[in-house]
């Protein structure tokens, strides 16, 4: 634990996740998450540090998932330079059993999901032995075109840094 | 064009970029800095119509040790009450930073302010800079008070 009362934990991620780490906002002040997950890629923690912390990270985070309050994660992003490189299906596995162990929480997918993310859903579940299944809802966000997600989709607990939007045409 | 984006266009003046210089030579702390952060605060509150004295203004930042010139940025809070900007510390000769459309060269000692969330290029990935943020309290639900101050 430091001073700011985080708890900094320290996991052996796979191979394919080196360089990451994730930050955990625990029970932010929202009406709309209880959760939200920020994964960076970068130096300044070593690869599979956890931190959970009642405070929101400043930096723009590499990849996010917003989890309401029925633990289903309803928003998901991943910076455009790191797209199709297969990350979430890994991280998908590990914040199952990491919030299963920590929070006794089952963690889950949002039945409004998309074409992306019902295809990273099925990967995930398959990884895990088919857990449980939550149906994408018929008329959902899987009948239309992937959509970027707002900037701040957590509004207003913000992540405030510069952040990569995407690439220049 | 939905509710949310009448609102924006409301609330959303053309961009405008406010400016100083910080002489390195003359003063090189970082007190300076943030005094003239302080006035482009006041200048930029003044455009937009936004009271000074009704809500108090945090500053936070970070270190930015190079760009990429294929992408572009944004920053958090996405438009006015929050602010984003850069103060220049090193940069190659000719550099420049677009904002919204709106380009101005990079120096050292350059500091340039935004209404939060605009559309940013740089011409050049060898610019080092403290990237900033400015935001009312009421929108930093969850921040780190600690990495915060008062502006």
């Amino acid at each position: 634990m430091n001073l700011d009362g985080a708890q900094i934990l320290q996991f052996d991620f796979p191979e394919k996740l080196n360089g990451f780490w994730v930050h955990v906002c625990v029970e932010p002040e929202s009406t709309l998450f209880t959760y939200i997950v920020s994964i960076y890629k970068n130096d300044e923690y070593p690869t599979g540090t956890v931190i959970l912390s009642k405070y929101m990270p400043y930096a723009y985070p590499d990849m996010y998932g917003c989890f309401d309050k029925n633990y289903q994660i309803q928003r998901m992003y991943t910076n455009p330079i790191h797209r199709r490189n297969g990350y979430w299906v890994p991280f998908g596995v590990l914040l199952k059993q990491f919030f299963a162990n920590k929070f006794n929480i089952n963690i889950d997918g949002t039945g409004d999901r998309s074409k992306q993310t019902d295809r990273i859903y099925a990967r995930t579940r398959a990884e895990l032995g088919n857990v449980s299944f939550v149906p994408p809802i018929k008329g959902g966000r899987i009948e239309y075109d992937e959509m970027e997600p707002p900037r701040d989709p957590a509004f207003p607990l913000i992540w405030f840094g510069q952040r990569i939007g995407g690439f220049n045409e | 064009m939905n509710k949310e984006q009448v609102l924006l266009s409301v609330l959303t003046k053309p961009v405008k970029v406010f400016s100083s210089n910080v002489p390195f030579t003359e003063d090189p702390t970082i007190n300076y800095a943030h005094k003239e952060i302080k006035k482009l605060l006041d200048d930029s509150c003044s455009y937009y119509g936004l009271s000074r004295t009704h809500s108090t203004f945090y500053l936070s930042s970070e270190l930015i040790k190079e760009v990429r010139t294929d992408v572009w940025y944004d920053t958090g809070g996405v438009r006015i009450p929050c602010f984003s900007g850069v103060y220049v510390i090193q940069a190659e000769e000719g550099s420049f930073i677009t904002v919204g459309g709106v380009s101005n060269l990079l120096a050292p000692g350059d500091l340039y302010l935004w209404e939060a969330g605009k559309r940013i290029t740089y011409s050049h990935k060898d610019i080092a800079m403290l990237g900033f943020n400015i935001a009312p309290k009421s929108m930093l639900k969850n921040q780190d008070l600690s990495r915060w101050v008062e502006i």
